[in-house]
């Protein structure tokens, strides 16, 4: 069984508790305007042309985006660091991209760390068919779930698609009793609006207790990659979102969840 | 920090370092006036030193409260002329050179001219041991195979212990005389019976020295009109009326005894890494808990103690070398690294509190010297390290993480009992030993990476020009990679065994002609033994040979033996062509040999394999071989700033870095060929086997951002938790991005307080050579993932 990733980040510290390996699938059905992990639109593998720096001159050559995983070599990725894990508390987190769009590699790959003892989470936009969504819930330890607009008509224009199964399926989620953290991006205007915000709050008091809410505030280092990749990148003018906005932001949710923590 | 401790250290930060002849002057005259008559060598030395004790000016500063100064004045640093020989070449470099400079005035430099140096010209330590060395030595030593710890300094490299702590001069005193009388005439032969007449006489020197100190400071009392100031003075008066002749029986006692015996230990010879209190919080404890408990002591008063000792190290900056070594290695750090934390020697968690509030003082003086570290033991709590760790946010390089653990396992390996290695620590960079018990002098630096270099070349050296190893075949007619690996073997046998061949040379010429008697006072069991420190007289005796640029070599075979051997993508001729040019025209194959070859550090076997064997061929080669001194040769992996000058000595390498370059320091990745993060690095230096080594060094970088929050805090805590699981020895956090180290290389006058890690030590970056700056940028900052 094969998967296609762009990325294997270890020493992962932000997805989820302890030490972690990320693991970074390829393909997305959702395209957010703020995306930082552009490799990821594309499906497949592509060629893009960059330069080796060595010294004062630069080597063109040829990088790969994205690389052909077997399951065989997840595993033993994912076993490497086991140490770090047993130490903090930490595991595997499977993200992307949408890691659900390669719903069969991902539930392997969760059956297979199960049988090691390795902890899991699956961070998912939640934009899954609603089978191939229970069924990876019901694999995983811990789910990191987005919480970007509430409003459909505004979720399709900043991301292209509804939010409508992203809400069915979470509503399911929060019946179950798999873990649950809720990431909410702070993207200027666009999801940090009263509006949106009161929406979001709203939702999360109706539902069950949860452990966690990280605030991912925007930020631009994405932008070299859009151009690496060819891709236009509508956010470019927009600055890093203001540090006392995510404090207040930050209060707003503070009653919500034992942990209201900024960034990733 | 209170208003005195505040200008006591400012007067010691302001204080400019100069080379004050006082010393070179009066051990000239001693050997002038009186040495010829004297018995033996051991007397000589003994006499030598009383005199220099006798002579020499006391200084007191009146705002002092723990007294003693090496020279005339603080940072005035003498010379050893009896060991090497500065020239007036080297004092007008030492004068006037950009970094790390010593101010010569204009009397100094004429009593050098004309009385220093025409009676030392030839007749130094330095002169007997280049004299005693092979010609094969010679050749690899001036190639830059090797370096000579000895060759400008005395063996020192060793730690106070508990007999320091708990014996006054009198009570050893006492112990010799008891020597004397249970050893018959028939068990003790001359040599023994002197060195004993010399641990005496040294003994009586160093309490005739602190009577001058009585008497210093009496004239002060007599001046002072301040009540408060006077009452003080005497009760310093008090504390150096008994230490060092009696056991010290007050934390401030305690304090003032050690040192006392530090500056007679720096200034009977030069050791190397000075001398050292050890393990701090342990000695200190007692005294702290009864004094507290007794409201005689207050922990402001305790703190103040021990920043007004903090100052008294970072007075005493290292003796300046002769030569080229003038030029390329220079730090005023003269490595005395505080030891906290740990093992008692029952083997219970011995993190007290006092060990926090030296945490405290280590954070508040921000001091260059002395340098400090935390011992981790499985059993000490994750509180401790998180105090630590949040001075190392404060990006001053200090304190350091040192494995216990391991550091245990070690010296089990190498036949300690289980309370001397409870008791032991890292000293100096990283060095395993066991504390109060045993002589552990590091031999030289080793070249790793030049060795695999001349492997290419058959044995011959392209910079130097000339056949320096033996004829073995270059690449070019090697068939396969491991005939190439053999004949990288027999070249490091051939380079491994002149170096030990010479040490031995060399111990001995130390145990004849460099006896240290006062220093033996102090070392179990040097009186019982009635043997000199020098000559093997301390229960345990060990040699170190320090590999250096594991990093280096290992991305450099990884790179031959995928591009040349596995998939003869590339031609050994193409290769060896392409480095002969320093890549210039080769910049398609550098670019290949750097982003495209397994590297170190990244947990990929292909390169940790050839990692494993250099490490496994260097410890067979090293360990368990006989030193002269009755113990044996050991290894460890720090470099110190040797990885800087060893790479001006080699040509470019197949791991793509240019001529010349700095190599990896420690057991740290290539800079900036870590892609992998930090476990990444970890988990590769965890394959190599600490316990068999007596030290490693392994640096990572942190930017700044990363400390920002307490989860961060409690990875890192993991993380070390982790390599030391994996027996790691040492893990040191450098927190401070490019961005602001090039901007202090731009503006070095904004930048005067910037202490950044190095490698086993913590130095000014406006200090280090433009190389090493910029490698210490180079060096990969990991971000959080």
């Amino acid at each position: 069984m094969k998967a296609i990733i762009f990325d294997i980040r270890s020493f992962s510290v932000h997805d989820g508790p302890g030490i972690r390996t990320t693991f970074f699938f390829k393909s997305c059905p959702l395209r957010c305007a703020w995306c930082h992990n552009p490799e990821s639109h594309h499906p497949g593998i592509q060629k893009v042309t960059g330069t080796y720096k060595i010294g004062q001159s630069s080597v063109p050559c040829f990088k790969q985006v994205g690389e052909i995983i077997t399951l065989n070599q997840a595993i033993s990725k994912a076993e490497a660091d086991r140490l770090f894990y047993e130490e903090s508390g930490g595991g595997i987190t499977l993200s992307g991209g949408e890691p659900l769009m390669q719903a069969d590699f991902v539930i392997a790959l969760l059956e297979a760390a199960h049988q090691l003892d390795i902890h899991t989470a699956v961070d998912t936009s939640g934009y899954a068919p609603e089978s191939v969504f229970k069924e990876v819930i019901t694999k995983t330890d811990l789910v990191l779930f987005d919480l970007k607009i509430m409003e459909d008509a505004q979720h399709k224009k900043f991301t292209g698609k509804s939010n409508r199964l992203i809400l069915e399926n979470f509503k399911w989620l929060m019946r179950q009793k798999t873990e649950v953290i809720i990431r909410i991006p702070l993207i200027e205007n666009i999801t940090d609006t009263m509006q949106n915000l009161e929406a979001i709050r709203a939702v999360l008091k109706s539902t069950k207790a949860i452990p966690r809410i990280d605030l991912l505030p925007y930020h631009q280092t994405a932008y070299n990659k859009y151009k690496q990749l060819d891709l236009t990148y509508g956010l470019k003018q927009l600055p890093n979102y203001p540090i006392e906005k995510q404090q207040q932001i930050k209060t707003y949710f503070n009653d919500l969840a034992p942990v209201v923590s900024i960034g990733a | 920090m209170n208003k005195r401790i505040q200008n006591l250290r400012q007067l010691s930060l302001d204080a400019v370092p100069a080379i004050s002849a006082e010393r070179a002057i009066l051990i000239t005259e001693y050997y002038q006036k009186y040495a010829k008559n004297q018995p033996s060598v051991a007397i000589q030395r003994a006499e030598a030193f009383r005199y220099l004790l006798k002579k020499k000016e006391i200084y007191v500063h009146e705002l002092e409260i723990i007294v003693g100064e090496r020279g005339p004045a603080p940072k005035a640093t003498p010379t050893y002329p009896e060991i090497s020989l500065h020239s007036l070449d080297d004092l007008r470099m030492l004068d006037q050179r950009e970094k790390v400079s010593f101010k010569v005035d204009k009397t100094t430099f004429e009593t050098y001219r004309n009385q220093i140096i025409p009676f030392w010209e030839g007749r130094t330590q330095r002169d007997r041991l280049f004299a005693a060395m092979s010609e094969n030595w010679i050749k690899a030593y001036q190639a830059g195979v090797f370096t000579e710890f000895q060759e400008q300094r005395a063996p020192g490299h060793t730690v106070a212990g508990k007999r320091l702590f708990s014996m006054g001069l009198l009570d050893i005193i006492e112990e010799i005389k008891q020597v004397k009388q249970n050893k018959s005439a028939s068990e003790i032969d001359q040599n023994h019976w002197q060195e004993l007449e010399a641990m005496q006489l040294v003994a009586e020197a160093m309490i005739a020295y602190a009577k001058r100190h009585v008497e210093a400071l009496e004239t002060l009392l007599q001046r002072t009109t301040d009540p408060a100031r006077g009452a003080e003075l005497e009760e310093i008066i008090e504390v150096c009326k008994r230490v060092p002749a009696h056991a010290p029986q007050t934390f401030h006692e305690m304090l003032q005894h050690y040192w006392f015996i530090h500056v007679g230990i720096i200034s009977e010879l030069n050791p190397w890494d000075s001398f050292n209190p050890g393990r701090l919080d342990q000695h200190l404890w007692p005294f702290y808990q009864k004094e507290m408990a007794a409201g005689t002591l207050s922990r402001d008063r305790a703190k103040e103690l021990l920043q007004a000792f903090w100052i008294k190290f970072n007075n005493h900056p290292a003796p300046p070398k002769v030569g080229v070594t003038a030029l390329e290695s220079n730090t005023y750090t003269d490595f005395a690294l505080i030891n906290l934390g740990g093992l008692t020697d029952k083997g219970f968690d011995a993190v007290n509190d006092l060990s926090y509030l030296i945490l405290d003082v280590i954070e508040e003086m921000r001091l260059l010297q002395p340098s400090s570290m935390v011992q981790i033991s499985k059993k000490n709590s994750d509180r401790f390290i998180k105090r630590a760790l949040q001075i190392v946010k404060t990006g001053f390089g200090q304190p350091s993480f040192f494995n216990t653990d391991a550091i245990i396992q070690q010296l089990l390996r190498q036949g300690k009992s289980i309370e001397d290695a409870r008791n032991g620590g890292a000293s100096g960079c990283v060095e395993t030993g066991a504390f109060g018990t045993e002589a552990y002098t590091l031999s030289g630096y080793f070249n790793l990476t030049k060795v695999l270099e001349l492997t290419v070349y058959g044995g011959y050296d392209p910079e130097s020009r000339q056949q320096l190893g033996p004829k073995t075949n270059p690449l070019e007619f090697c068939e396969s990679y491991e005939v190439f690996y053999q004949q990288f073997a027999r070249q490091l046998e051939w380079f491994v065994t002149i170096k030990l061949k010479g040490n031995r040379k060399i111990e001995a010429l130390f145990a004849e002609w460099m006896p240290v008697p006062f220093l033996s006072l102090f070392i179990e069991d040097c009186v019982q033994n009635a043997e000199d420190y020098n000559a093997g007289g301390a229960r345990y005796n060990t040699s170190y040979l320090q590999g250096v640029g594991l990093g280096s070599i290992t991305d450099s075979l990884a790179a031959i033996k995928k591009w040349v051997f596995d998939l003869r993508q590339v031609s050994p001729e193409q290769l060896v062509k392409a480095i002969r040019h320093d890549f210039v025209g080769f910049e398609e194959l550098r670019a290949k040999l750097v982003y495209e070859s397994p590297k170190w550090g990244n947990n990929d076997n292909e390169a940790d394999q050839q990692a494993i064997r250099v490490f496994e061929d260097f410890f067979a080669l090293v360990d368990g071989k006989p030193n002269h001194r009755k113990g044996f040769f050991r290894i460890n992996l720090l470099p110190t700033t040797s990885h800087v000058y060893f790479g001006s000595v080699t040509g470019a390498m197949p791991d793509g870095r240019l001529a010349h370059q700095p190599f990896s320091e420690g057991i740290s990745p290539v800079q900036g060929a870590d892609v992998n993060g930090p476990t990444a690095v970890l988990q590769s230096a965890g394959k190599l086997d600490h316990v068999r080594t007596g030290g490693t060094l392994l640096n990572q970088k942190f930017a700044p951002e990363f400390f920002k929050d307490e989860e961060a805090f409690q990875k890192l805590i993991q993380l070390i938790r982790t390599y030391f699981r994996l027996d790691g020895h040492h893990i040191q956090f450098n927190v401070v991005d490019a961005k602001t180290l090039r901007d202090a290389q731009k503006n070095p006058e904004q930048y005067r307080d910037l202490i950044v890690r190095v490698a086993g030590y913590s130095d000014y970056f406006n200090d280090l050579g433009t190389d090493l700056q910029n490698e210490i940028i180079a060096r990969t900052a990991h971000a959080a993932g």
